[in-house]
């Protein structure tokens, strides 16, 4: 691929100061905002103005000693107490505080116009090298900081030293170095039976006509994009304790025994993520070259061994790359586990008890365990690329794979195969929507029909429907203009700094989504560096996850775009800004928007981040699902999850028709 | 181990379009034989039957006597290269030619033997152990022809295999093909839609358009004596003159009067309304007041060994005339001409185009 050489007069002593203005404008401009936060908190406290606190912090006035006129009694007065608080306060002024509260409004004023002198030197020249700097500040400040903080959390030692203090109890600890242990084992066992359902679907319903194929197609999808844990909750209410299916064969006589523990995550999770596998492979189909296989026929090799010398070998990275998401989504899937896992504890759970237990939990070991998730998903990550980029061939599909009609017994094999494995993928919606519309009384399911639960949920928990909209759309905004700028860079402005762009905008996509909650809250859970507990932190943990898949889909459609049109209209005397928003975003808009809907049906059904960062003001639908299905309220858990099918399927709508596509890609 | 191929009444339907009405055919042992004919004829199509990639819908096609129509594909025993090669993308060179031979149970020395002597043959030995990402177009097309020979197949099918190669290659590996297949000497039919490629290998051509067969000879003879217009005008360039038909003066007169004697007619040749169709280098340019067809030229290209003229005649059409550069300079525009033609060249069709009126025509498949 060529990048993108635009000649002009090197001026790389301009560039450089307009970088060093820009960062110094950056952080003047954070310590002026921060010292202001510091200053309003601490003036709400002791109930005076900013500026009169801050003159007793630097010690321009002296606190008056608490003499006897400030007793009445044995109690202090009004004043008196007033004196205590300022006191206490005063003492929780860190050096910090006493320099950059006097200066909030210069250094904000100052940072205001570092950055604008900085920006408008770097755009004078070129607008690109100041997005690489900006993109650099942004993935260092937002994921690797709280990364890093997260490792030292998991290091440093209560005394402040170095110490594996927490990993040797993780290890020693049966109950910790299980829930690895279980993971693990659940991932690559939910990974296995993917491939294993998944394969001989897209290869039966990409050379076999099958009736209904398009619908089926649209169910897979469907099933894919729900959320997590609501296969859990449907599975439990079919074959739970007290499950449909579960009392109606107890009825007849016979015990299933019960779905809870290893095996029920394991059925659970499989049948929610094999359609990844199934999507990755037929789109390999899609785009394997039928001569091939008409190669191999009349070089007299056909059936299973056809398969097994041609096929499958050319459809080995696709197949990988489908496992190693299946394998990813296991391992960091939170809610399934807690809901139907009982006694048998993953990593994510483990980690979410330890943060947050209120009972001797330490954050410190679930750094430590977060680390040890970040290490294996990694590593699997890593082991895959390996394997794939050994593998891959790049074939030319002149004559695509096309499906025939069978005949006979394996027609009718086929048809059973793929109604039945896509019928159990897409019951547990359609049971949550039977749900949504039955009569209730009280939190029980009553006889006969209503829109009850519907009137329920928007009665009593509107706000996180609104609020699962707007901060899902927020977030999408910010993904597609950071998704689009970057993959530029990355694509057309190829160097060492926007490599490394790369490399950190797809490091998320490794992290599960919960340890990337718990770094954010280790690094901005404390003052002045407080940004947790509000919409911010939960936008911002959408949109560093979901940027990779965004930035990934964008650059691949810039790559199509000949750089030869860009040159045209640079050639024609437009500028690199201009040519970017009138020539080449216009291009990849489709691509992008469509991309885009895609990641925001993974946001509006994610849980594992938000279960993590959210506040009761931020509360989204999924937590909300989540909770009410602990409470035993089914009928709005069910109305809510109804709520979010929709939603996706109207997205899914919106994909299809703005992409002009007939399948995903992911 | 060669065959001969017998097409009777081959009929070939998708849904209830018809692509191949009623086709016969017959291919002789060992000969090198293209299907040749603008894209959608239903070359490829044919040519897919015989592989059994392709149902027949009606007729038969044997391989000497043997019917093989309801033969599967991969007992069919043949050898196919295919337009993008189809080289196996995940296998080496040596792999991939091994591959039809490890599925016939050929002893591992002998397979060794083979694959290297085949190597040998197509000129790639020094890149067995590459994969096939790291060859050119030129070396994957040797790979995927080695692989289609090397399992000694009773016919070697090749589904326009340059199509996909520079013009400098493809010039390059049709002499490669027609010399392998000479040394081979396996029954071969090939698809192309390139006329110059197609004379320059084969043994004989059949010109096809819409599903229907419209002439079987060899490439000299189907370039010199065409059995119909669209032969005429798809082989080569011609120009389509109207005339009228003197058999018995034996003379050919032009719309201006001119009469060009003409001794070529053949038996079925009648008095009346022609087409003359004349190819670029079958006209004679004069200065004008010669007898001829009287024109006046309009622009020219010097291509360098020839040069080619643009002539307007007075009838008002424009036709296009190449000469063999010389060292005189080349005719100005404007300049008014007389034209006549060398007779035994040129082709006489009746007013439809349908038919050849001019002796000396053969072909196989209205024999």
């Amino acid at each position: 691929m060529r990048t993108l050489k635009v000649i002009r007069p090197r001026k790389t002593g301009v560039m450089i100061l307009g970088i060093v203005l820009l960062v110094l404008g950056i952080v003047a401009g954070a310590l002026g905002l921060m010292g202001r936060s510091q200053a309003d908190y601490y003036a709400r406290k002791v109930k005076l103005s900013q500026g009169e606190f801050i003159e007793y912090a630097t010690g321009k006035r002296e606190v008056e000693p608490i003499t006897e006129a400030d007793y009445k009694g044995r109690n202090l007065t009004a004043a008196g107490k007033a004196k205590q608080t300022l006191n206490e306060q005063l003492a929780k002024v860190t050096e910090l505080d006493r320099v950059i509260m006097p200066l909030r409004y210069p250094a904000l004023i100052a940072g205001l116009i570092l950055l604008a002198a900085g920006a408008w030197l770097l755009i004078s020249h070129d607008v690109w090298p100041m997005v690489t700097v900006l993109a650099i500040i942004f993935y260092l400040v937002f994921l690797m900081y709280p990364l890093y903080m997260l490792l030292r959390q998991a290091l440093i030692n209560s005394e402040g030293h170095l110490s594996f203090e927490m990993y040797e109890k993780i290890f020693s600890r049966a109950y910790y170095s299980n829930a690895i242990w279980h993971s693990l084992l659940i991932s690559a066992v939910v990974t296995l039976v993917s491939v294993l359902i998944a394969t001989p679907m897209a290869y039966i319903m990409s050379t076999m006509k099958i009736k209904g194929a398009g619908v089926l197609q649209i169910l897979i999808l469907v099933s894919s994009m729900s959320a997590p844990f609501i296969g859990a909750y449907a599975w439990i209410q079919l074959c739970g304790r007290n499950g449909i299916v579960t009392n109606l064969l107890a009825s007849i006589g016979i015990n299933i025994g019960d779905i809870y523990g290893f095996k029920g995550c394991v059925i659970v999770m499989s049948f929610q993520l094999y359609s990844l596998v199934f999507m990755f492979i037929s789109g390999a189909f899609k785009s394997m070259d039928n001569s091939l296989i008409e190669a191999c026929e009349s070089l007299g090799c056909s059936g299973l061994k056809k398969v097994f010398k041609v096929v499958l070998p050319l459809m080995l990275p696709t197949l990988l790359a489908g496992a190693l998401l299946v394998f990813m989504r296991a391992f960091a899937d939170y809610g399934t586990p807690m809901l139907i896992g009982e006694n048998y504890i993953t990593l994510p759970v483990l980690v979410y008890k330890e943060f947050f237990s209120e009972l001797g939990g330490s954050e410190n070991l679930a750094a430590a365990i977060s680390i040890i998730a970040i290490i294996i998903t990694t590593s699997v990550f890593l082991l895959q690329k390996y394997i794939s980029n050994r593998k891959i061939f790049s074939i030319s599909a002149l004559h695509p794979v096309e499906a025939h009609q069978a005949k006979g017994v394996r027609n009718v094999l086929a048809h059973v195969y793929c109604y039945v494995m896509v019928g159990i993928a897409i019951m547990p919606q359609c049971l949550v929507i039977f749900n949504s519309f039955r009569n209730t009384s009280g939190r029980m399911f009553a006889p006969g029909f209503s829109l009850k639960s519907y009137g329920e949920a928007f009665d009593t928990v509107s706000r996180s429907i609104w609020m699962t909209y707007l901060m899902s759309t927020i977030a999408i905004v910010c993904i597609v203009v950071v998704a689009c700028m970057i993959a530029y860079l990355v694509v057309r402005r190829r160097n060492i700094f926007n490599a490394t762009v790369d490399v950190m905008s797809m490091f998320p996509e490794t992290v599960a989504g919960s340890i990337l909650g718990i770094a954010l809250l280790t690094a901005f859970n404390k003052r002045p560096l407080l940004l947790s507990g509000g919409m911010f932190i939960m936008i911002l943990s959408y949109t560093i996850r979901r940027l990779p898949y965004t930035i990934r889909s964008s650059a691949a459609i810039l790559r199509n775009i000949p750089p030869s049109i860009e040159e045209a209209a640079v050639s024609l005397g437009t500028s690199n800004v201009k040519t970017f928003f009138r020539v080449t975003t216009p291009m990849m808009m489709p691509g992008v928007v469509s991309g885009a809907i895609l990641s925001w049906i993974m946001i509006i059904t994610e849980l594992s981040t938000s279960i993590i960062l959210y506040n009761p003001s931020t509360k989204t639908m999924t937590l909300e699902i989540y909770s009410q299905v602990i409470r035993g309220n089914d009928g709005v858990a069910s109305a809510i999850s109804a709520i979010l099918t929709f939603s996706t399927v109207i997205a899914l709508a919106l994909f299809f028709k703005i992409s002009g596509k007939k399948e995903i890609t992911l | 181990m060669s065959v001969s191929i017998n097409f009777d009444h081959v009929v070939k339907r998708y849904g209830d379009t018809t692509i191949i009405p009623d086709l016969s055919l017959q291919v002789k042992e060992g000969e090198f034989f293209t299907l040749l004919g603008p894209s959608g004829c239903g070359k490829t199509t044919l040519l897919r039957m015989v592989a059994g990639f392709n149902s027949i819908e009606g007729g038969t096609i044997s391989f000497d006597s043997q019917v093989i129509n309801d033969i599967a594909p991969a007992k069919r025993n043949i050898g196919m290269v295919f337009q993008n090669y189809a080289v196996f993308p995940h296998m080496t060179v040596r792999k991939n030619v091994e591959f039809g031979l490890k599925n016939r149970k050929v002893s591992k020395e002998e397979i060794n033997r083979r694959v290297n002597e085949i190597l040998e043959t197509v000129k790639i030995t020094e890149y067995a152990d590459r994969l096939p990402e790291r060859l050119s177009g030129g070396q994957q097309q040797r790979v995927a022809l080695a692989r289609a020979i090397v399992i000694k197949p009773n016919l070697l099918l090749m589904d326009e295999p340059l199509s996909n190669l520079d013009a400098k290659l493809r010039i390059e590996m049709r002499n490669a093909i027609k010399q392998i297949q000479n040394e081979v000497g396996i029954t071969t039919i090939y698809v192309t839609h390139d006329q110059e490629e197609a004379m320059a290998v084969s043994d004989r051509i059949a010109v096809m358009n819409s599903g229907v067969i419209q002439h079987v000879s060899t490439p000299k003879s189907i370039y010199q004596r065409p059995a119909n217009l669209f032969v005429a005008n798809f082989i080569g360039h011609s120009n389509t003159l109207r005339a009228k038909a003197d058999v018995k003066g034996n003379r050919l007169v032009f719309e201006n009067g001119y009469a060009l004697p003409y001794d070529g007619f053949s038996r079925q040749a009648g008095d009346g309304e022609v087409l003359v169709s004349v190819r670029p280098e079958e006209f004679i340019i004069q200065a004008k007041d010669a007898p001829g067809v009287p024109a006046r030229v309009k622009s020219s290209i010097f291509l360098g060994l020839m040069t080619t003229y643009f002539v307007d005649l007075f009838s008002g059409e424009t036709v296009e005339i190449t000469d063999v550069s010389s060292i005189s300079n080349i005719l100005p525009n404007g300049t008014e001409v007389s034209l006549t033609f060398e007779s035994e060249k040129i082709n006489v069709f009746t007013p439809d185009g349908e038919r050849s009126l001019t002796k000396g025509v053969v072909d196989d498949a209205h024999a």
